[in-house]
């Protein structure tokens, strides 16, 4: 494929329990309501494909079906082909993000920052109070293994052979799991990597140094797992707060939430926010 | 701002003394304008009900009807009378262009708080209060927000202080709908909610730091027993412990003692008189 322009990436391959192709659709008008020069691409799967309505062809600029699917076709947690993001975008410059992440104002002015490197990690990650989180229960493996604290919620790529190496490198990681999680890894209980572990693990072979910018501490997100937010890890955080959408602002717990949101709860995404959304995008069209 | 209409302001003090069936606020009002006058040398205005007798010299004492109906439980879980509505009035009642809005508890012992007015702002309120035993970072409920204190404001007379002071009247009078969006421990009103609410939503929706006063306030919320100064040093006793600090202004949360003659004898010695 020719690779143009700049623009969003994400993974979309449908399970039992998650339409994650309404998520990305969601996830599509929100961003392209607010990125007037940013185009967006969904990779699907075969058995998403059947799910592809006409309104989601309005709103993806691309879609694009994966070449190679190697999930289980029973797997609930579809991570193993987003190695496959260098192949499939459509992108010279690519931002991926994971489908259940919202935006509530441009980030495209990341881009400058984004061009010093080939490969950018985000890192770290925010509470709701836009604080960096220095809670580490969903981390204790990273801190074991001396990982660095990246989220594949929100990277960057260029089209470059830097980051060609980089998901080549992660694809052999993935390969060679069941090997490292017993000889090389410390307290390894992931029977297949989870995206964050693979590409610290490919960072730290390849040099964090290359593919993170640390002193841009704002390349990062809201991350609503309830424990970052100092709540109780076993609940639902929709159960512990409140949540407005004023525009494309997102209130959370009374607080105006200014970065990436990854909103993690699937659930949170119901047919009224879905139809926020899409009124937002028409509305943008429209302007 | 216009700096040559700086010098043409007026500042000056401004407290709110409601007595209630247990404390005489008017009384302790007194004994920390005494103080006030003595250290930061600002006219001073009280605000209060018409049955009130001051007895300090105020420059000036501006009475108002004030609503019953708030409550609160005192230490020996008491429900107790608590007159602390409408503190937003102080934007319209206070006489001066710049205005230093502080509780009756509140013992101004040096002058920092002048060194407030030669920054430039709308309004500071204070965020931080510190305890003997150190920083106490306090929100108002469990899954709630950080609790601004109301103890201490200072406020311009601007387009922005008004708006904020509109908001927490906007917050007294919903108080009910706002208590269960914030997730508020305490069932009564408390200014110092309304305050942290309205500097909320004033900023944007953010917990905006740049409103604060740039200390902590000492507090104690223990009884005291007794305070005194030697050497500069802040000696409070309480009757658990003694503490030894810089003279510094200070927050008291104990009612009865700001209202015995130790106090009083305390604020004296303090002014010289």
């Amino acid at each position: 494929m020719n690779k143009q322009g700049q623009g969003f990436l994400t993974f979309a391959q449908n399970t039992a329990q998650v339409d994650y192709l309404k998520l990305a659709y969601a996830q599509a008008c929100n961003f392209r309501s607010l990125h007037k020069n940013l185009k967006y691409a969904v990779v699907i799967d075969k058995q998403t494909k059947s799910s592809v309505t006409k309104s989601c062809h309005e709103v993806f600029d691309y879609i694009i079906e994966l070449p190679y699917d190697e999930t289980a076709a029973d797997s609930q947690w579809k991570l193993a082909n987003e190695y496959q993001a260098f192949a499939c975008t459509p992108f010279k410059e690519t931002i991926k993000v994971e489908s259940d992440l919202l935006l509530t104002r441009s980030i495209e002015h990341w881009l400058t920052a984004f061009r010093f490197k080939d490969v950018v990690l985000s890192t770290g990650c925010k509470n709701y109070r836009q604080q960096l989180s220095n809670n580490r229960t969903y981390r204790q493996f990273f801190d074991d293994n001396d990982l660095p604290d990246v989220y594949n919620g929100l990277m960057y790529f260029r089209y470059s052979t830097f980051a060609q190496k980089f998901f080549a490198t992660a694809k052999q990681i993935l390969d060679a799991w069941d090997y490292l999680k017993i000889h090389v890894l410390r307290n390894c209980r992931e029977t297949t990597p989870s995206t964050d572990v693979l590409y610290a693990v490919t960072a730290k072979t390849l040099g964090v140094e290359l593919c993170t910018l640390p002193s841009f501490d704002f390349i990062n997100f809201v991350h609503m797992k309830p424990a970052i937010q100092g709540w109780s890890s076993a609940g639902d955080w929709q159960e512990m707060t409140t949540v407005e959408h004023d525009e494309d602002m997102i209130r959370i717990h009374n607080l105006n939430q200014y970065d990436p949101i990854h909103y993690y709860e699937k659930s949170f995404l119901t047919d009224e926010r879905l139809t926020h959304y899409e009124q937002r995008y028409h509305r943008s069209r429209s302007a | 701002m216009n700096k040559s209409n700086e010098l043409e302001k007026s500042k000056g003090v401004v407290l709110f003394a409601f007595n209630s069936d247990t404390v005489d606020y008017v009384k302790i009002a007194d004994t920390a304008s005494k103080l006030i006058r003595n250290y930061l040398k600002l006219p001073i205005t009280l605000i209060t009900d018409n049955a009130a007798t001051p007895k300090f010299e105020y420059d000036r004492v501006i009475k108002v009807d004030v609503k019953d109906g708030n409550y609160r439980l005192d230490k020996q879980n008491n429900l107790i009378k608590w007159r602390n509505f409408d503190r937003y009035s102080v934007y319209d009642l206070s006489p001066y262009d710049e205005t230093l809005l502080l509780d009756t508890d509140y013992l101004v012992m040096d002058n920092s708080l002048l060194r407030l007015f030669e920054q430039p702002f709308d309004y500071r309120l204070q965020y931080r209060m510190q305890t003997p035993t150190g920083i106490s970072e306090e929100e108002m409920g469990p899954a709630s927000l950080p609790l601004i204190w109301a103890t201490v404001v200072l406020f311009r007379k601007t387009p922005k202080s008004r708006l904020f002071f509109n908001l927490v009247k906007r917050i007294q009078q919903n108080y009910g709908y706002y208590k269960v969006l914030y997730n508020m421990r305490d069932q009564s009103y408390r200014n110092d909610h309304a305050f942290s609410i309205a500097n909320i939503i004033l900023n944007g929706y953010s917990i905006d730091k740049h409103t604060s006063i740039p200390w902590p306030m000492l507090t104690v919320k223990d009884d005291i027993k007794s305070l005194s100064i030697k050497n500069n040093l802040l000696v409070i006793r309480t009757h658990e412990q003694a503490i030894v600090t810089i003279q510094q202004d200070l927050h008291i949360m104990d009612k009865e003692y700001l209202q015995t003659d130790e106090c009083k004898n305390f604020v004296k010695e303090l002014c010289n008189e």
